[in-house]
This record gives structure tokens, sequence and C-alpha cells, in this order.
């Protein structure tokens, strides 16, 4: 490490700080370490701290060398970055994805949840006892019906076949990460197929109800990786 | 990014995010999504995961706004979320690469090329703009991701390494060991493709 006289204020890599470690010691070949660069670089630096790195520099032509390499890199880096962002339909996504969860959870954000304060417990009460009325009414009227209205009980796993699907064409381009990606993003599940067609048989969650068929329709038609959605 | 909303902006949407408010979350949203696709994007390399990540990243954000304490900033916050994220997809669909967080660019290339060679006097990267472009992003491909988002986080969101450490859950020294071999390895990278293509 050179610890300039002149420059002593200029924060090397502690020499103490992992001896045996080969990294460090690549460290302590250089003078200024990079997050203090960095910081030079984006203007972090007091205005004391960037005099004393400038009159560094001056004198350690390898400083300079590092701090160039290091404002080019950021500019390539920059660069290579500046054109990526999300595609424009990916907003009206994250809508549905919300309005998907709040219906089937009812997601409401934990601050409007705190709102209900001191009429919470008054709700869900409420609400305990209107079912509980609701459930004696029921067994009240099932003791004088007729066996004709008695109810009719499903053999066991008859409730799967009654979960909600869609067949769906995905892109021949998309891979198999992708799909799962997407099915698993909207909670879906693929579950038959393909039919002659290429179609693929794909479950919605138990508890989507219409309202969900058709958002999940519509997002699925606004990917990429979607070429076709039918109703069975 | 010069004329993005400053922190206590962004705190104040997230307060009326928590309220329900649905146009603070696009305002979000318009400042965060392309910060978070950009970061998922550097380790995943894949659009429809990156995407992905951001779609889960804002719908947390519309749960949880009021979770936020201030004790990081907002866009530290966020990023931490969408570290948790990025990761989830990695281990999911990359279990056999989970190692290469341990790995050194060095080691990680076909071509031999060694960390610890000394700089040389005129070691800047002395490339011409232009062909600079070409040169870094062939390079950049090489560049193993974990290093790739370390290094977009310090260049591009010029985040501190304290805040790149928290964001990553990981050592301080792991943010400037990572940040050091991928500039070691970038200016040599750059060096050899030039040796090879220029002139």
């Amino acid at each position: 490490m050179v610890n300039e006289p002149d420059a002593p204020e200029i924060r090397l890599m502690d020499d103490g700080m992992n001896q045996a470690n080969g990294i460090m010691q690549e460290f302590q070949a250089e003078h200024v370490d990079d997050s203090r660069i960095l910081a030079y670089l984006q203007g972090a630096l007091s205005l004391d701290e960037r005099q004393r790195l400038e009159n560094h520099l001056r004198a350690c032509k390898a400083c300079q060398t590092q701090v160039a390499t290091m404002r080019r890199l950021q500019r390539l880096m920059r660069h290579h970055y500046a054109d990526q962002k999300p595609s424009e339909q990916l907003w009206q996504q994250v809508c549905e994805q919300i309005e998907i969860e709040r219906q089937r959870k009812q997601v409401v954000p934990l601050r409007q949840r705190a709102h209900l304060g001191k009429w919470r417990w008054v709700v869900l009460g409420g609400m305990a006892a209107s079912v509980l009325f609701a459930v004696q009414v029921m067994m009240i009227q099932s003791n004088f019906s007729s066996p004709a209205l008695a109810p009719q009980y499903q053999p066991m796993g008859a409730h799967q076949s009654m979960r909600l699907h869609l067949w769906v064409r995905f892109a021949p381009e998309a891979t198999t990460d992708a799909i799962t990606m997407l099915l698993r993003r909207h909670g879906l599940k693929l579950n038959g197929g393909p039919d002659a067609q290429g179609r693929y048989r794909v479950a919605l969650p138990a508890d989507a109800d219409e309202q969900a068929l058709q958002a999940l329709q519509r997002v699925l038609r606004q990917s990429d990786l979607v070429v076709e959605v039918r109703m069975p | 990014m010069s004329g993005s909303p400053d922190n206590a902006q962004l705190c104040a949407w997230l307060s009326e995010v928590a309220d329900g408010d649905m146009r603070a979350l696009r305002q979000l949203y318009d400042v965060l999504a392309p910060v978070v696709y950009r970061f998922a994007l550097s380790r995943l390399d894949d659009h429809h995961e990156a995407e992905s990540v951001v779609s889960e990243v804002m719908v947390q954000l519309w749960r949880q706004a009021a979770r936020f304490e201030g004790r990081a900033k907002v866009k530290t916050w966020v990023l931490g979320i969408a570290h948790h994220k990025v990761m989830d997809v990695w281990r999911r669909t990359r279990p056999e690469e989970e190692s290469l967080d341990t790995v050194q660019p060095a080691r990680h290339l076909d071509r031999d090329i060694s960390v610890s060679q000394p700089v040389e006097p005129d070691g800047e990267l002395a490339l011409r703009d232009a062909d600079c472009q070409a040169c870094f992003e062939a390079c950049l491909k090489h560049l193993p991701s974990p290093h790739r988002q370390v290094l977009y986080l310090a260049l591009v969101e010029e985040q501190p390494y304290q805040a790149i450490a928290t964001i990553l859950d990981c050592p301080l020294n792991t943010v400037k060991t990572r940040v050091f071999h991928a500039r070691k390895f970038l200016q040599q990278c750059m060096r050899d493709w030039w040796k090879d293509h220029g002139q």
C-alpha cells in the first residue's frame, strides 16, 4: 500500500482487514478504493474530501487512470441500460393483478385495514351474527322441507371438475420457463392438453369466479406468450 | 437519474399508497418500475422474468406500503424487496448456478485473465466511444451476473456501498470485492477484445 505523506487523509483499504485474503492484497495495491472514487464521481464527497482527493490525483498517475476507467465504465453502463424498460402493458397487468387479489383475498393496503379502527370488532361481530342467523334459518327450513329438496351430495373430487378453466395456445417461441412464470404469476395451473389444435387446458384458482375469469382472459390475451385464449 | 423525484416525494407517494391511492401507486410505478426492471435484468438477463419481478414488487408495494418505516431510502427499500423476488426466480429456474455467487469473474472465463495482473501505466481503456460500446456489450455478457448486478447498482443507480450491501443482504466486503473484480475483469476483457477486433 502506498501511503503518501502529503495525502494521509485519503481513505486506504484497512491494513488489518483480512490480510490472508488475496483479494485484500490486491485492494491494497491500489491507492484509493473504488467506493471513494464512485463517491467522487457522484459528487457525494464533501468539499474538503474532494479537494484532498483531487490533490492526490494530481500527483498519482495510477489513480488518475483508475478514475478515468471508472468514469468510462459508468458512461458505458448507463448507455447500456438507458433503453431497457418494461413493456407498456405491464402497468395494466399490475392493476389487474391487484384487482384479482382484491377479489380473491380481499387484499387492501395495511393502513386502509387499520382505518376500520374501533369499528372493526363491531363489523366483524355483526358479520358473525348474520352468518349464525342464516345457518339457523337454513336448519329450520330443512326440517320442514321435502326429501326431494334435501341437499344433493357430490362424490369426492367432483368439485375439482367444477373448477373454471380456459384453453390457451402459447406462442411457438415461448419457453417452458416463461410459460411457467406467466401461469404462476396469475395463480393458474396447466392441467391438460395439448388438444388437436395445440391448446392447453389451464385451470383457474379454485375460488375464481366469472369476473376473475374475464380478467384473466384479458391478461392472457395481452401477453406476448399467448396466441389464443378460448372458453371451454 | 437526473430529474427524478427525491426521497421525500417518494415517501409521500408511498404514504398515499398505504391509504389505497392507485394514482400514487402509478406515480411510484413510473419512477421505480424501470429501476426494478433493470436491476432484475442485470441479474436474470431475461425480459419476461424481469417483468414478472416488477409486477410482484409493485403488488407487494401496494400491500405493504404502510410497513415502510423510513429507516432506508424508498429506492433502497424497494430494491431490497426486488432482490428477494429476483433470488426466488433465480433459485427456481437456475438451481445449478446457485454457486455462482462465490465465483470470481477471472475463474468464470475460458480465457485465463488474471485479476492480479498489475495495472499497466497506460491502463485506461483508450478506445473510441463508438467501438467502445460494442466492446463493452461483449464483455458485459461474460461478466457473472452477481457482479453485473453490483456494478449496475454502483454505476447506474449510484447507490453507496453500504446501501448496496443492505439491498443485497450481504457483507460490505462482498460489495467491495465484486466491484473490484468486475472493474478489473471489464478492463482486461475490453483490452483483449480490442486486440482481437481493433484496428
